[in-house]
């Protein structure tokens, strides 16, 4: 199976079964893979880049929560 | 007044004399040829030595006997079809060298051969040059096959960038691929089981030539099940003669286009070291003994898993491994996974399975 990913439409690498091949058109499976993509087009995958976690915990958040309706409360 | 007399030498022999006059206009025959040192030979894994791959190739090995396949190091198998011979690397063929290629018809009827490119670098400064061929080859009794050809092909497309598959069509009289010219007009050769060495000298390297290419096969198409070929001691030497072949040992040139990192069939072995990026990538930097001039493509045999920390608090199997950058002599992989720790000190290691070859391949052929 092979499958082209991508980024933003770039190809950036192609896997096809255990071989990865980088999107350069020096490497020779690249250019036998581009080829036959010419002629049936191989599944294409956009690469998603990890959403960062918030450094804040949940626990951290409900007690700030909580701090403000305290003071709200107090009228601070 | 009579100029120094120029040689024109093929290894340490002198096959050309001539002596200039003033006003002479310099033949390109012996125009700044320097002299070929004997065993200078342009073909890299002439004697078939280097067997990085393996030493037996057929339709269930890791590394099939598929069209357009290299094989035994820098040399490719092409044929009119998949699974067309069996070749393996034998001993004790021919008398120049310890090895050789041998290659036994799975498929009858079939064309097929064995295919050298050579690099750029190498070939361009040959253009307007002589250049010749020469290689042995022999059959076995009972298992006859009945000819070869040879052609040197130059390629006048990008350089280092060609069409490895030099056959576009191999019906009829066999037809090259686009930008792949012969230099010399292929003749049947009789092969008998005895050693023979074949010769095809003088070819004249064209002006817009890229790179070269020897071609070496058989256009029969009467090969029946299990007939043998034997191939060994390939050169192709600047000059218009061919000097006797001479072994060299070229496991070192042939690193610059396939490394392989192995654990063997080790099972949960730290086999490359490097840390963790973000929760999903291990970030390592692989040394190499050699550089790649392009980016190669990363083979992954065997199943792997991604370990954090020694002793391992943390591992998974990995989803894919890819060559990021490539350094001289080192390049940069990515292996995924999920659930990691940010900066911390990753391996990648070989999982559970047994009985199973376990390695990283760095593969980058023309």
């Amino acid at each position: 199976m092979t499958t082209i990913y991508t980024k933003d439409g770039i190809i950036q690498y192609i896997q096809s079964d255990d071989m990865s091949i980088p999107a350069d058109e020096k490497n020779r499976d690249y250019r036998k893979i581009m080829a036959q993509d010419a002629i049936t087009p191989f599944e294409r995958v956009e690469i998603v880049e990890p959403v960062p976690v918030d450094s804040v915990s949940l626990e951290d958040r409900i007690a700030s929560l909580e701090l403000r309706e305290i003071e709200k409360e107090l009228g601070l | 007044m009579a100029i120094p007399i120029r040689k024109l030498m093929s290894g340490e022999t002198v096959v050309g004399l001539t002596e200039f006059q003033t006003g002479d206009k310099i033949p390109s025959d012996y125009l700044d040829i320097p002299p070929i040192p004997a065993g200078d030979n342009l073909i890299i894994n002439g004697d078939f030595s280097v067997a990085q791959r393996g030493t037996t190739f057929n339709s269930t090995t890791w590394r099939k006997n598929d069209d357009d396949s290299y094989l035994l190091d820098r040399w490719l198998l092409l044929s009119d079809g998949n699974d067309i011979v069996d070749v393996t690397q034998i001993s004790g063929a021919f008398s120049r060298s310890r090895y050789a290629l041998q290659a036994e018809v799975e498929t009858a009827n079939k064309r097929f051969g064995f295919c050298q490119i050579i690099e750029a670098n190498t070939s361009i400064p040959l253009r307007g040059q002589k250049i010749s061929v020469s290689f042995a080859a022999k059959t076995v009794t009972d298992k006859l096959i009945g000819n070869v050809r040879v052609a040197v092909l130059e390629w006048t497309g990008t350089a280092d960038t060609v069409t490895s598959d030099v056959v576009s069509d191999w019906t009829g009289n066999l037809t090259f691929a686009e930008n792949w010219v012969a230099l010399n007009t292929p003749d049947n050769l009789a092969l008998t089981t005895s050693e023979q060495t074949f010769k095809v000298e003088n070819l004249t390297v064209g002006a817009s030539c890229n790179n070269l290419a020897v071609f070496i096969w058989t256009d029969d198409t009467d090969a029946a099940v299990d007939d043998i070929l034997q191939l060994g001691e390939v050169q192709v030497v600047r000059g218009s003669v061919v000097p006797e072949f001479v072994v060299r040992d070229d496991f070192n040139t042939c690193l610059s286009r396939f490394i392989e990192i192995s654990a063997g069939t080790e099972v949960s072995y730290r086999l490359l070291f490097g840390y963790f990026k973000s929760t999903t990538e291990l970030y390592i930097l692989v040394p190499l003994p050699a550089s790649f001039t392009s980016t190669p493509t990363l083979i992954q045999r065997g199943g792997f898993v991604l370990n954090q920390g020694v002793p391992s608090s943390v591992s998974g199997t990995v989803t894919s491994i890819t060559v990021s950058k490539t350094f001289p002599n080192a390049v940069l992989i990515i292996c995924n996974s999920t659930g990691f720790t940010e900066g911390a000190f990753g391996a990648l290691g070989t999982n559970t399975t047994v009985d199973e070859i376990k390695s990283i391949i760095f593969e980058a052929e023309l």
